[in-house]
């Protein structure tokens, strides 16, 4: 019965390395490191405590950013709970790291419902929304894809989106994207690495 | 002991049985499948059109192409109406979510400016509803994400690309341009304009 449980860790370990792979380690960083590093223009959104803010904000902080929505009914919660869990492993380094949600779905998505939706992860976490017109312009700063089906009322819809977790440098850049499916100990490093370029 | 080894037998069971989910999820193309072996939530998976023109500044245009329904195909080179190596032939999914990220992060970067070399490309990517990128750079050993991107397709195709090494060239080229009509344009310049030779 042993040989069954060292079978079932051998396969479980392949997998994971399967879906992680190496998406481009002569970068130096374990994600998809964006070179040039991309300046974002920022939009005038607002946070989930109602208050309005530039975003991205520039406050010197290195910021990790996933886009999605409330309703979404799978990977943004996975992505969420890995944000979650690279916070609590980051321990106190984190205090100098931002992390957003910001909503595709300004319509549905009330500030209330983005503050108890990115609370229930950890508090660190600051859902951002604002005007659809401003939300579209950021998607696009981030290059992201967001299409919307219609249900058969005006609210019955549902949204397919772009899954990357960006992180943007202290200066405001976009420098590395990650796929939903990167451990969080890859995302570590590369804090580390991008701490000491 | 026998405790143990009844949970040690209960914990396999129960990581089986998630293997076999996730084997199951993954296998079934007809579904958003696995949200997580890919960067996209919903829906069809979507691939990248890639379409890349490369060349040394005397040699002939090659292409590679990678199409919506992932299919890759290569023409080396790519003038006249038979080119000497060409095939076709359709990427394993894997291989795709692999370029479809490697093209995500060439359209976040943005377009390169063409730096003196001696192979040079231009790539175009087209992701279904949204905005098409390009790239025209030099191929170097060198991290872009478009030098990767291009890397990654080339180690798809069997053939070597047609790229002849050229003497005294340090013009920027246009490589989706046809080889002789490139060539006369170059040579147009130097002999007119620009004493450094380049364009």
């Amino acid at each position: 019965m042993k040989s069954q449980t060292v079978k079932a860790v051998m396969i479980i370990t392949a997998m994971l390395l399967f879906n992680h792979g190496s998406y481009a380690a002569d970068s130096g960083y374990e994600g998809l490191l964006v070179e040039p590093a991309k300046k974002l223009n920022s939009q005038p959104l607002m946070n989930h405590e109602g208050k309005p803010v530039d975003f991205p904000v520039s406050n010197g902080h290195m910021k990790f950013v996933f886009f999605g929505y409330t309703g979404c009914p799978d990977v943004c919660p996975m992505t969420l709970q890995k944000i979650k869990t690279l916070i609590r492993k980051l321990g106190e380094e984190a205090n100098d790291l931002d992390f957003y949600f910001v909503s595709i779905d300004p319509q549905r998505d009330s500030t209330d419902q983005l503050k108890s939706f990115v609370s229930y992860y950890d508090p660190k976490i600051t859902g951002i929304t604002g005007e659809p017109r401003s939300i579209k312009a950021l998607e696009n700063e981030f290059g992201i894809l967001t299409r919307r089906f219609q249900g058969k009322s005006a609210f019955a819809y549902t949204l397919e989106h772009s899954v990357f977790i960006y992180l943007l440098d202290s200066q405001g850049y976009l420098r590395v994207m990650y796929p939903a499916s990167i451990p969080v100990g890859a995302i570590i490093n590369d804090i580390e690495r991008l701490k000491n370029s | 002991m026998k405790i143990v080894n009844c949970i040690l037998s209960r914990t396999a069971l129960a990581l089986l049985g998630v293997v076999w989910v996730c084997v199951a999820v993954a296998a079934d193309n007809e579904k958003p499948a696995n949200p997580f072996d890919y960067n996209f939530c919903g829906g069809e998976r979507v691939y990248p059109i890639v379409g890349v023109n490369i060349a040394t500044a005397c040699g002939p245009r090659n292409q590679i192409a990678l199409g919506r329904r992932g299919k890759i195909s290569w023409f080396y080179p790519a003038h006249g109406s038979e080119p000497e190596k060409k095939g076709s032939y359709r990427l394993e999914d894997e291989q795709l979510a692999k370029l479809s990220l490697l093209a995500e992060v060439v359209m976040v970067s943005g377009s390169q400016q063409p730096d003196h070399g001696s192979v040079l490309y231009k790539m175009g990517i087209n992701f279904s509803a949204r905005k098409p990128a390009y790239v025209y750079a030099s191929l170097t050993d060198e991290y872009t994400p478009g030098n990767k991107l291009l890397q990654a397709m080339r180690s798809h195709v069997p053939d070597e690309l047609k790229l002849p090494e050229c003497q005294d060239f340090l013009s920027l080229f246009d490589p989706t341009m046809r080889m002789e009509d490139r060539l006369q344009l170059i040579n147009a310049s130097q002999q007119s304009v620009d004493p450094t030779g380049n364009l």
